[in-house]
């Protein structure tokens, strides 16, 4: 199993929330066949459970997201641990820290986990970043590879 | 009079509400499932070429994107006057299967299996997905297991495991080849003793709680789905038929001609419309679709494990349709017992790794109707096209709208049962959501949306005044 896994998570066809799915095709196009390779960078358009043997014997583990709980253009990264469902009722959906509390609950631990939020206001149908938003790509890149080869 | 309003529904996909207005005695009134959030995606596809939609649509929700990719592929063949050859049908069927193995095995086990082997009054901080993990962790991974078996199926056959780009006008563009098919079966044989460990819970638990199942949500509609030329449980292609509440046909048409057959009815208090057997007019030609709507019109099954759990189940009513909305869970393992005896069958067919893919003639009609049985039931796609290919008009119907009317049939049934002289505990509140999952809706394909926030429940009385607020957050 990939030791560093990096997940872009969002509806590419919802404006702002094609975030994560922006950031990760802009990470494989740097590092895709790279000597950094060892790394699993993917888009999720929602987080599911079936990633659970993927996070078995992963380190690190990065979640990129656009957020309407942070101010619009910032950027955010967080260490996450394990969250309880109360916070997150809807199982078709599961957000990292029901991941993490469900990746513990399996296998007794869980990778080092890490959310990088945007803070993001435009989530109509449409596609495509609005500009402020779009502006941050490269230094959320920057806060990836920080936490992936320093 | 007082209002008790539960939003959002937890455990499903979308955004829903449901408001429960009580009479001045505490028993309720009336109960409703508003879904709150404007469907947009039609108007946005309009003016999209035609050939873009099978990558499109699967973005309306994280959830099904392949039945929506599959009925796009479907209305495009059509559409463009083109048939795919055998081998690519029997590659987008194979891809269908696994979407439903790793649907229902996810439903099962995920999202009804919390209020059916912890209790429906077990302590909501348990009542989940992790809760269940920690009570038996070794049915849980095999339920993961099951669920990436499923998804494997997708990504070998589609090339890739999120969103592949697989179907094109009159065939697909990926052949399978024999190391991936061999990898296929190579965990068929466990993932299948997990369906039937699956199925044996839900019969046991059937067989403890049958007052439950007797009471909860039990009411009479029509049926339908997808059916073979011989009335068998049909996934992929087929006609649609429907029957009515004693199990005898209303209609069975072509897809194409579903305009005929079927309209919409629309309420002012949701954004989700509810469709009916046009002769019977609405609510009398309401119909469930899905898997109770499924094996309630079909005649029999093709594949013989699936098959015999069919006739047990259908006498529990000696041979006449199911109402007891529980029965969902029992008839959706039945559906997944099928899809994998299906894919054995499927990756037995030596047309499964030709490389006969497309069908390159065209004979251009501007129109295609794509009908597909996804995991919740009946999903239509409905494109109309210039004669450049640009989309002058898109109809979706969805399998969570063809059950509206019956999940808020459910929700006003079992809150009438469960709430009484105001007594409206916790467990009882999670019972009137249970009837709604049962259908296994996804209100972001009915309403397209997205977002989701915590969980607020307000008892208002009938001047609004609030007199109690439940929530469900830390």
């Amino acid at each position: 199993m990939t030791k560093k896994i990096v997940i872009g998570i969002g509806n590419p066809l919802r404006g702002d929330d094609a975030f994560g799915y922006v950031v990760v095709n802009e990470f494989n196009a740097k590092y895709g066949e790279s000597e950094n390779s060892d790394v699993d960078c993917f888009h999720m358009q929602q987080l599911g459970l079936e990633l659970l043997p993927y996070f078995e014997d992963c380190e690190t583990l990065i979640f990129v997201d656009a957020s309407v709980k942070v101010d619009e253009g910032v950027v955010q990264t967080e260490l996450i641990e394990p969250g309880t469902m109360i916070d997150n009722p809807v199982s078709h959906f599961f957000d990292p820290e029901t991941l993490l509390s469900s990746t513990f609950a399996l296998y007794q631990r869980h990778p080092r986990t890490y959310l990088i939020s945007v803070g993001a206001k435009d989530f109509e149908i449409r596609e495509g970043l609005t500009t402020p938003i779009k502006a941050v790509v490269p230094k959320v890149l920057k806060e990836i590879e920080k936490i992936l080869f320093e | 009079m007082r209002k008790i309003t539960v939003e959002p529904v937890t455990r499903i996909e979308g955004h829903a509400k449901i408001t429960i207005n009580l009479d001045d005695n505490g028993n309720v009134e009336h109960a409703y499932m508003h879904v709150n959030e404007f469907r947009g995606f039609e108007k946005f596809c309009e003016g999209r070429m035609y050939f873009e939609m099978p990558q499109i649509t699967p973005r309306i929700c994280g959830i099904c994107p392949v039945s929506h990719h599959l009925a796009s592929a479907k209305a495009n063949d059509a559409l463009v006057g083109a048939a795919p050859p055998r081998p690519a049908v029997l590659l987008r069927e194979l891809m269908h299967m696994g979407q439903i193995i790793q649907s229902h095995g996810m439903h099962f086990f995920e999202l009804a299996g919390p209020d059916l082997l912890l209790g429906f009054d077990s302590d909501p901080a348990t009542r989940n997905v992790v809760g269940l993990i920690q009570a038996n962790p070794e049915l849980a991974t095999k339920a993961v297991m099951l669920r990436k078996f499923g998804q494997e199926i997708i990504r070998m056959v589609g090339g890739r495991k999120i969103h592949p780009n697989f179907c094109v006008p009159g065939g697909v563009n990926k052949a399978l080849t024999v190391a991936e098919k061999d990898a296929i079966m190579a965990t068929y044989d466990e993932n299948m003793a997990t369906i039937m460990a699956g199925l044996d819970i839900i019969k046991d638990w059937a067989e403890k709680n049958q007052d439950v199942i007797d009471e909860f949500a039990v009411f009479k509609t029509g049926y339908g789905g997808l059916v073979t030329d011989k009335g068998s449980l049909e996934l992929y292609d087929g006609q649609m038929r429907i029957v009515n509440p004693d199990g005898d046909l209303w209609t069975q048409f072509d897809p194409k001609d579903y305009l005929d057959h079927i309209s919409e009815h629309v309420e002012p208090w949701t954004y989700l419309k509810f469709p009916y057997y046009i002769p019977e007019g609405y609510p009398g030609g309401s119909y469930r679709v899905g898997p109770l709507g499924r094996l309630n019109m079909i005649d029999q099954i093709d594949t013989p494990i699936a098959q015999e759990e069919f006739l047990t189940y259908r006498a529990i009513n000696n041979g006449k349709p199911i109402e007891n909305t529980l029965h969902y869970h029992y008839a959706r393992l039945i559906e997944t017992v099928f899809c994998m005896e299906k894919v054995r069958e499927l990756c037995e067919d030596e047309d499964i790794t030709s490389t006969e893919l497309v069908n390159t003639s065209r004979d251009y009609q501007g129109e295609g109707v794509g009908m597909i049985e996804a995991p919740r039931g009946t999903l239509i796609h409905h494109y109309k096209a210039d004669e450049d290919g640009k989309l002058d008009k898109v109809n979706l119907i969805v399998s969570t709208g063809h059950n509206n009317f019956a999940m808020t049939h459910a929700v006003d049934s079992v809150a009438k049962t469960y709430i009484k002289n105001g007594d409206v505990r916790e467990g009882l509140l999670n019972r009137v959501e249970a009837a709604i999952r049962a259908h296994d809706p996804c209100l972001s394909c009915s309403t397209h949306a997205v977002g989701q926030m915590p969980m607020d429940v307000e008892i208002n009385d009938a001047k609004g005044q609030l007199i109690q607020n439940l929530r469900r957050d830390s």
